[in-house]
């Protein structure tokens, strides 16, 4: 099936198996594999991607569902020069990555909340990150870089 | 080998899918609990029909007497609603409370329905509710069902739920919900509580109670014995205390030699205490 979408800002049209799962998609097919795969059962957060400004589970979604919608992952994160956002800037500043394998996940829920609430609350930051897990750093640091580049600006610093 | 898809975009096209299923197939939207069935091994569809781009599913709409919600409508869209907000605090409540933020955001009402778990956050609001569901077939018929139905008998090959009905309630009537997990957020429930009631302002009496208790059997149970005592009663704190004890006799009766009956018999105690106080807000 032929499915047209736009990946990071690039419209593309691209045959594959529609019943595929878009983390499988993005990850063999597109080859971006910054989009990490944890529980497999959307329990984890690890493949968090945005679809249409809002956050989803990779894992959790088909390939063929993302038929005229807009995907971002981690690698469309970067400001246009090819450097770090502000907020993964802000991830690192806060030492907010220990292992890192769910740091894509933790970066694309953040980046959501930001996309439709420029200035949250630490709870509502707390609330938009619950579904997503770290098993080895801590979520203080995690909350903190939020926190930072939440600065209510009506283009987030993303 | 992954199954085939469809995509209807309409409801002529639907009917042509449907027509196509098997006994395997399956009907999909959100996807939160086909897909990691599916990939786990659990179930080997030959079909999935994605119902998700159809209008019909995806609209909120108010009627005369009620208000329709689309069966592909996701819980985050649900609990945002002003509408459901304003008419049905216990469905937006339900739905803010299912999951994670991205399961909220693919998740459906017609999902949860359909997929009939013990433990479906919206069951005992829907059932409260007395919810009418939309059943579209493969023969282009429509005809309507009750959440009950749907929950005991299921669907058959080839029908659909494409919508959902909620009647408005009087003016008098208060609905509300709470639930009961292992923590705060992306918790599946150990016990949820759904409660429809009317209120007098002038004797300070509530009335014709209709409560379902959820995650303590195969579909919900309505809470008789809670009901009774709730029944032309007023919202002090000793009717309260009977309402309590009330429905942890409903759990005892439901669950007898279920190993979780001390914790939930107990447990259930504090959730009444939580959506009395809910209901309480709402009255004032």
């Amino acid at each position: 099936m032929q499915i047209k979408f736009s990946l990071n800002g690039r419209k593309l049209c691209v045959d594959t198996d529609p019943a595929k799962r878009l983390i499988d998609f993005l990850r063999e097919d597109m080859g971006l594999t910054g989009t990490k795969e944890g529980c497999g059962e959307g329990e984890c957060g690890a493949c968090t991607v945005i679809v249409d400004d809002k956050a989803v589970s990779s894992c959790l979604m088909l390939a063929g569902q993302i038929n005229n919608k807009s995907i971002t992952t981690v690698e469309g994160l970067g400001n246009k020069n090819g450097g770090l956002s502000e907020l993964q800037k802000a991830f690192i500043k806060h030492g907010a990555i220990q292992c890192g394998y769910c740091t894509p996940g933790m970066l694309m829920s953040a980046s959501a909340l930001l996309r439709e609430n420029t200035k949250p609350t630490e709870k509502e930051i707390r609330t938009a990150l619950s579904g997503n897990i770290c098993r080895c750093g801590d979520y203080s640091a995690i909350v903190a870089a939020v926190l930072e580049v939440a600065t209510g600006e009506k283009e987030p610093k993303l | 080998m992954r199954p085939k898809m469809l995509f209807p975009q309409n409801m002529a096209e639907l009917s042509v899918s449907l027509a196509q299923m098997t006994e395997y197939s399956r009907i999909i939207a959100g996807g939160t609990d086909i897909i990691p069935a599916m990939h786990d091994g659990r179930i080997h569809p030959d079909l999935l029909v994605d119902i998700s781009n159809i209008y019909e599913t995806t609209e909120i709409r108010e009627l005369d007497d009620s208000v329709l919600v689309g069966a592909s409508v996701c819980f985050s869209i649900l609990a945002e609603s002003q509408l459901i907000n304003n008419h049905f605090p216990a469905v937006a409540k339900a739905a803010s409370c299912i999951g994670s933020k991205q399961i909220r955001n693919r998740g459906t009402i017609g999902g949860n329905i359909a997929n009939a778990s013990p433990a479906g956050d919206m069951l005992p609001p829907l059932l409260a509710l007395d919810t009418d569901l939309f059943v579209f077939n493969k023969n282009k018929k429509l005809t309507t069902r009750k959440v009950q139905d749907i929950l005991e008998r299921g669907l058959i090959t080839g029908e659909v739920i494409t919508a959902v009905r909620i009647p408005l309630q009087p003016d008098n009537r208060y609905n509300c919900f709470s639930k009961l997990g292992s923590r705060n957020a992306v918790s599946i429930s150990k016990l949820n509580i759904a409660i429809n009631a009317s209120y007098s302002h002038k004797d300070g009496l509530v009335t014709d109670p209709v409560i379902y208790i959820g995650a303590i059997g195969k579909v919900p149970l309505r809470a008789s014995c809670a009901e009774n005592t709730l029944n032309n009663n007023p919202l002090s704190a000793e009717a309260l205390l009977r309402f309590a004890e009330a429905l942890s006799k409903d759990v005892s009766n439901a669950i007898p030699a279920r190993k979780s009956l001390p914790y939930k018999k107990e447990a259930v105690k504090g959730l009444a205490d939580d959506i009395m106080l809910q209901f309480s807000k709402l009255t004032e």
